[in-house]
């Protein structure tokens, strides 16, 4: 690594209309260095990495590239002067080819007949040339020429840093790249990460997880709304400190377990089929208990889930609830003896985002809170609404407040509280703590810990091992549609736990 | 942060007011040109040739806002008077009659519902495709024929005037709207159709049958059509296989002029109901005025497209603002 900056950030200021975005901030970036940039949401790293790129302009303070003053006018712009940024959402077009994408608005060109000058074609061996010998260079193996939808999402995110790299940029910023990527396919990018870093490259890279921060990054800013706090070597610094840093305040613990007694088997499932998803599953829940259910992506852990609460069919196999054997012809059904799931995706599945607090709340209560034709009483309804406001502490101005106006951590909790406003005894929660900042991930684990203490029952699906150890009382490890093994607390470890969901 | 919320209510407002005062500038402008259009009389004219747009327009208004459409309501409609014509030719029983005509079009309608919740194929297509097979039905059982000679009672059920003024279209509209519009804003039926109209997943992944919503409230709107007919009948006496042909475009039009978004989730039985005024005002003064159809559809069609690009601006600008605070 040289200690020579290739680019200075310095006392940069952007305000947005009501809000200071960013205050002072400044960080330099060494030539070959990975330099994290962390911070909870709301924090400004991605306001930052937007003028950086070029997407806002700043208000004050000034940018140096290579030692010159540097100013930009768009992401094209900064793709010339040697920066690329990769966005945590593909920004890639699903229907074209992967070499297609990756010369997507620069694509090698050639006369179309050696006298004719001014028309020109894509020059198509060219560009397959230059992209095979990236992917050599990452020591991928990628069909140039499959579908980029027909790709698993961490290829595509080698595409995303391929097509950065036929820019020949000096300079990449990684905007959450691990977000959707398991842990076998983080260990393959950090390898490219190493890849580039040794030829010479510098990266940002932003990112939630402050386990992979001391795995790949040299050294880490950390920015706490919109202000600079503190840039460190990552070797002088500790997971505890890095926290205390980004929220301000000591976290007592980012897993508030609370020990409960845990009583019978309540819930009981034998031998779940689905044609090609699930295989012969059996597993048990007891009273009171937190079972986690590991496993990689594509395991079948939520649609184990989406199975056990009938929001589809089972091909075979049984369920029993306090050892009566039950059976959900749809998921209404299972709500109403008391088994209740909340969506890994509240965006997509979780939450109506156009429409109030209050509607998505007692989404699940309408049976509840109306009369026989269907009309809501609108009292009960706002009883019910304040009680879980205040239950889980959602920060919202009002009721009526449309969700999508909220931040990531308070619309997770609304998605939440709308689970629990039907007093579930079972609670499968669907990766709830994925992309919400560290404060907010505490609350939520203080939330489950409460839940189980008050005789509820959950399973835990997650791929953040550290959670699962942290709060389950007993892991379930998912391979394939199978049941690959189970770990009681005392036992776990993360390498257990992998060494199953490989 | 308090204030987005405001500002959406008073945009919503906004668009309402909007409606009136076009509504208001028609109606003077007829009645500068046409003074009659000034008498109380003329107004009720209005609501006592709008009856079956009306029905419609209600009905629809439910589909739109789930983000889903039937093009076809009028060929429903026509399909339903032909087989109200033939069952009266053949049996001169009025009540059966008035039966078959409610169940064809109730059928007409669960078709279109039952395929729109059971398969991918869009509403858009899937409506197009059977209003011309509903079409095709009237013209195989019609042909050029003319159904006429229905009793006197069919009359009275659409064109009595209430103390000798008011039409008794009026009471069917004001009734149906009321009660649509309370389970609209206030039922858990609207609040879903809301929700499916943005996010239909999330509502099925509330415990929702999604799929019962969309065939009730197709099946509902194809009722209503068979409503139509018989009001519509009651109006012309007589069945033929060009009734219904323009309601197509009037009943989309009276909907989306009222605000519910094509997009879904956003929408009002209130918008839908000015915009049925609105239609009734221009198809009375045009005929006061001997204007012929062709300038009526003109007109219909330049205040469509001007109200949707006024709506899309709006939008537009709410969503910037909103982006800002």
């Amino acid at each position: 690594m040289n200690e020579k900056p290739i680019l200075v950030i310095d006392s940069i200021e952007k305000s947005f209309p009501g809000v200071k975005a960013l205050s002072d901030v400044s960080i330099d970036l060494r030539q070959g260095e990975v330099h994290a940039v962390c911070g909870e949401n709301g924090a400004g790293k991605s306001t930052l990495m937007k003028i950086i790129c070029g997407v806002y302009q700043p208000d004050g303070g000034k940018m140096i590239l290579n030692g010159a003053d540097y100013s930009i006018q768009d992401p094209n712009d900064a793709y010339a002067r040697g920066i690329a940024i990769i966005f945590q959402e593909s920004s890639l077009f699903p229907d074209l080819t992967v070499l297609e994408n990756i010369f997507m608005g620069h694509e090698i060109q050639k006369p179309i007949l050696s006298f004719l000058k001014s028309i020109k074609i894509n020059d198509y061996p060219s560009m397959h040339r230059r992209a095979s010998a990236i992917f050599e260079r990452l020591g991928m193996d990628i069909d140039l020429d499959a579908i980029v939808s027909d790709l698993g999402v961490a290829t595509k995110q080698m595409i995303e840093i391929a097509k950065a790299l036929t820019f020949d940029s000096p300079i990449l910023i990684l905007d959450e790249p691990t977000a959707a990527l398991t842990s076998k396919e983080v260990d393959t990018l950090f390898d490219t990460i190493r890849k580039l870093k040794s030829e010479g490259h510098s990266m940002l890279y932003i990112s939630h997880r402050l386990d992979e921060i001391f795995e790949v990054c040299d050294r880490v800013t950390v920015l706490r709304d919109g202000q600079f706090i503190k840039t460190e070597d990552v070797a002088k610094t500790n997971r505890d400190e890095l926290v205390t840093w980004m929220v301000g305040r000591n976290l007592d613990t980012l897993y508030p377990k609370i020990e409960v007694d845990i009583g019978d088997v309540i819930f009981e499932a034998k031998g779940l089929n689905q044609k090609g998803i699930l295989n012969n599953i059996d597993f048990n829940l007891r009273k009171g208990e937190i079972l986690g259910i590991a496993g990689l992506a594509g395991a079948g852990r939520t649609e184990l889930a989406l199975a056990v609460c009938g929001l589809t069919k089972l091909d075979s196999g049984e369920l029993y609830l306090n050892n009566k054997k039950v059976s959900f012809p749809n998921y209404r059904s299972a709500q109403k003896r008391g088994v209740d799931y909340i969506s890994e995706d509240r965006k997509a599945f979780g939450l109506v985002l156009e429409m109030s607090v209050k509607v998505n709340l007692t989404q699940k209560l309408q049976p509840k809170i109306s009369n026989f034709i269907g009309i809501i009483r609108r009292n009960e309804e706002d009883l019910y609404t304040e009680d879980s406001i205040k239950k889980l502490d959602i920060k919202t101005p009002d009721s009526d407040f449309i969700v999508e106006n909220l931040s990531g951590g308070n619309q997770q909790k609304v998605s939440v509280a709308k689970a629990l406003v039907i007093d579930p005894q079972i609670l499968i929660l669907d990766e709830p703590t994925r992309g919400v900042d560290v404060g907010a991930k505490s609350e939520l684990h203080r939330i489950i810990s409460n839940l189980a203490s008050e005789g509820r029952s959950i399973i835990l699906i997650s791929s953040d091992l550290p959670e699962i150890l942290g709060m389950c009382d007993r892991v379930f490890v998912m391979k394939e549609g199978r049941m690959a093994g189970e770990v009681m607390r005392d036992e776990m470890s993360q390498e257990k736990i992998l060494g199953m969901a490989l | 942060m308090g204030t987005v919320k405001k500002k959406s209510f008073a945009s919503y407002l906004s668009h309402q007011v909007i409606l009136v005062i076009a509504l208001i500038v028609v109606v003077v402008t007829f009645g500068i040109i046409e003074p009659v259009f000034f008498k109380p009389r003329v107004f009720f004219d209005v609501f006592a040739i709008v009856g079956e747009i009306g029905l419609m327009a209600l009905g629809l208004t439910f589909v739109i806002t789930t983000g889903g459409i039937d093009l076809g309501v009028g060929y429903n409609l026509q399909m339903s008077g032909i087989v109200f014509g033939l069952t009266w030719a053949t049996t001169q029983n009025l009540a059966l009659a008035i039966a078959f005509a409610l169940v064809t079009g109730t059928l007409g309608g669960f078709f279109n519902g039952l395929i729109v919740s059971r398969t991918r194929i869009p509403s858009l297509v899937t409506t197009l495709a059977t209003m011309y097979l509903y079409r095709g039905i009237s013209m195989i059982i019609a042909g050029s024929n003319n159904y006429a000679g229905f009793p006197d009672v069919l009359q009275k059920i659409s064109t009595t005037r209430l103390f000798g003024f008011l039409p008794v279209q009026f009471i069917y509209l004001m009734v149906l709207f009321f009660i649509l519009d309370f389970i609209y804003e206030r039922g858990v039926l609207g609040r879903n159709l809301k929700g499916m109209g943005f996010n239909e997943n999330a509502v099925i992944y509330s415990g929702v049958n999604t799929k019962k919503i969309l065939l009730g409230i197709y099946t509902f709107l194809g009722l209503l059509c068979g409503m139509a007919a018989i009001v519509y009948l009651g109006r012309f006496s007589a069945a033929k296989t060009s009734m219904g042909d323009n309601m197509n475009f009037e009943v989309i039009t009276a909907v989306l002029l009222g605000g519910t978004s094509t997009m879904g989730g956003i929408g009002s039985m209130r918008g839908t109901l000015i915009g049925i005024i609105i239609i009734g005002v221009l198809k009375k003064g045009f005929s006061l005025l001997n204007f012929s159809g062709n300038i009526y559809n003109f007109t219909l069609g330049l205040i469509l497209i001007l109200s949707l690009l006024l709506f899309s601006v709006m939008e537009e600008h709410k969503r910037v603002s909103s982006r800002k605070s």
